[in-house]
């Protein structure tokens, strides 16, 4: 070759290295507007708007209208704060409405009760059978309210839980993208069949195994109090009881192999992710670097998606789930009320256990709803928590 | 305090219907129908507030009235029932005062019969 | 006089007691003289014409309180 040819070749590769170290400067300089598009792009990949949206679906079908997530959504992308005082003010009127709705049942059952004690107080001389069949009649009429009440509220339990269930389902094609996206690859492949797993196995169980357990209870609270001879109180706490007793079993063991699984499988995720960067940056000559700077920026990016996404999914969580809980608590605490109030008034103990019976019952499906509720906020809590570990 | 009218509104009937009953058990039997029925419709008047209340309430809580409606009438069917049963059985004649019983609890127990029917509906709208 | 008063209704009559207290003894008596005088059938219709008159009364204040049961509680 000649001389020439020589220099020019030579002066054409500088060119060429001079140009991408410009560029490279470039993308260095712009620096945290550069962030804000990245995230953006991300965002349109992986269909955060879409997801978005579903989980406003879910919220607006659970009932709170007022809540707009769209708004939470983006002052959570800016500045990550979240305007508790309006949201706890929502949430009060909420509970007020719900209290409301309880103490309309509760007032009808007081006034048959202060009939009853009416009965109960006038015709003091002998139990004679007329005034047995009275109390009976009014019993028959309070069990009728209150049976009314109980099936609302197990209808409104299956309900929440499907809604949980499929809150779940449709967040984990996005809880997946992001975890990828952050390269926690191996993590995904075992976290997300074992989630699906999880919710719906959870909705199995209560559908099939603790809303007959708490009927059954519940019929033996009446039958208890309807015969004055067959006994039933304890064998109906003993079924409330191990209801619950079988969800938080389960609880425990799901969150139990769950955490086992991220804190395996993140640290063969953080190890793969840091190998695959190292060879990409030393062996690849000009762009390795450039990539790999490039996808920790990805990797920041889709972080902040991540923190963002994984704080509304739990959000939704907890708003979904938290009218069931206000009105069960409402209807409890109701309950309580009357139970105290009734017993110096009526004479009569079987009104008396009937009603602490029931309000025995609805702890206990208080109970299974938090821990459900908590079960589902601990795991997504989990799994958004891998986003961060894996690249540092 | 018209509790003291009424106190002695019995005694003095009491006494009456001791004096008459030596001579005449038929009138002293009159007596005591008198003075209890006196005496109940007092109470009942008495009923008349609580009773509003009740109303009111069952308005503004906006339950089912039919209800309580059905509870009240069996209310009073059993006073009144062990009313008569009483004066039966003061004037001796347990067998008319049991048999009036009966007739009550049978009236009871139809009168709850829709009662009964909302109640196994409900039931099976569980199952 | 009486006791109480509702409606025009009135309740607790102490006249009523010793009015039927009254024709009680005055029956009372009357029978007796007459079946000592020898007038059984007017003794007896003296009787039953005391009981029908009391009975009268009592019918028209039981009347008065399943009136005053039905309008208080509404049926």
């Amino acid at each position: 070759m000649s001389m020439v040819k020589k220099k020019r070749i030579i002066i054409f590769f500088l060119i060429v290295i001079s140009v991408f170290n410009m560029f490279f400067v470039n993308i260095k300089a712009e620096g945290n507007e550069e962030n804000q598009d990245v995230k953006e792009n991300l965002a349109q990949d992986l269909d955060f708007d879409e997801y978005i949206k579903t989980i406003d679906e879910h919220i607006k079908e659970s009932g709170l209208y007022d809540i707009d997530i769209n708004s939470i959504t983006d002052e959570l992308m800016t500045n990550s704060k979240l305007d508790y005082n309006s949201l706890l003010g929502k949430v009060l009127s909420v509970f007020s409405k719900e209290i409301l709705g309880a103490l309309n049942g509760a007032i009808s059952i007081f006034i048959i009760i202060i009939v009853m004690a009416l009965i109960n107080s006038i015709e003091l001389e002998n139990k004679s059978d007329v005034t047995k069949i009275a109390h009976l009649a009014c019993f028959l009429v309070i069990a009728t309210i209150t049976i009314a009440t109980f099936i609302d509220v197990i209808s409104m339990l299956k309900d929440v839980i499907n809604a949980l269930t499929t809150l779940m389902q449709t967040i984990s094609p996005f809880m997946m993208a992001i975890l990828i996206a952050t390269g926690a690859i191996t993590s995904t492949g075992i976290i997300q069949p074992l989630l699906l797993f999880v919710a719906s196995a959870i909705g199995f169980i209560i559908t099939y195994i603790v809303i007959p357990f708490l009927s059954i209870s519940v019929a033996f609270n009446v039958i208890s109090s309807i015969s004055e001879n067959l006994r039933l109180n304890k064998l109906s706490k003993l079924f409330s009881s191990s209801s619950m007793w079988i969800v938080s079993v389960i609880l425990t063991i799901f969150l139990g192999i769950l955490s086992l699984e991220t804190s395996l499988s993140s640290s063969v995720d953080s190890l793969a992710v840091k190998t695959t960067q190292t060879a990409v940056s030393n062996f690849v000559p000009v762009v390795g670097k450039f990539f790999s700077d490039s996808f920790e920026t990805v990797v920041g990016a889709s972080k902040i998606i991540a923190k963002v996404g994984g704080g509304v999914a739990i959000l939704a969580i907890v708003l979904i789930a938290l009218v069931p809980i206000l009105k069960v608590l409402s209807i409890m605490i109701i309950y309580m009320l009357l139970g105290a109030v009734v017993e110096p008034i009526c004479g009569s103990e079987q009104i008396n256990k009937f009603i602490s019976g029931f309000a025995n019952i609805y702890k206990t499906i208080l109970g299974i709803l938090i821990g459900v509720t908590i079960l589902f906020v601990i795991s997504s809590g989990i799994i958004f928590n891998l986003a961060n570990s894996v690249v540092k | 305090m018209e509790i003291f009218k009424v106190v002695s509104f019995c005694i003095i009937a009491t006494i009456l219907i001791i004096i008459i009953k030596q001579q005449k058990p038929e009138m002293a039997l009159l007596l005591t129908i008198t003075a209890a029925v006196g005496v109940m419709l007092f109470a009942i008047y008495k009923m008349s507030d609580i009773f509003n209340l009740l109303d009111s309430l069952a308005n503004k809580s906006g339950i089912n009235k039919d209800f309580l409606i059905i509870i009240i009438k069996i209310t009073i069917i059993a006073y009144i029932v062990e009313f008569g049963k009483n004066i039966c059985t003061d004037a001796g004649q347990t067998a008319i005062a049991t048999k009036l019983e009966m007739a009550g609890k049978v009236v009871i127990v139809t009168l709850s019969l829709p009662i009964i029917n909302s109640l196994i509906s409900i039931l099976t709208g569980l199952v | 006089m009486w006791l109480y008063s509702y409606d025009g209704v009135k309740f607790m009559d102490i006249d009523l007691l010793f009015k039927i207290a009254g024709i009680g003894i005055l029956v009372a008596v009357l029978s007796q003289v007459l079946s000592k005088a020898g007038r059984e059938d007017q003794a007896m219709m003296t009787t039953l014409t005391g009981l029908i008159i009391v009975l009268m009364l009592v019918i028209t204040q039981i009347s008065d309180l399943f009136e005053t049961v039905r309008t208080v509680f509404k049926l």
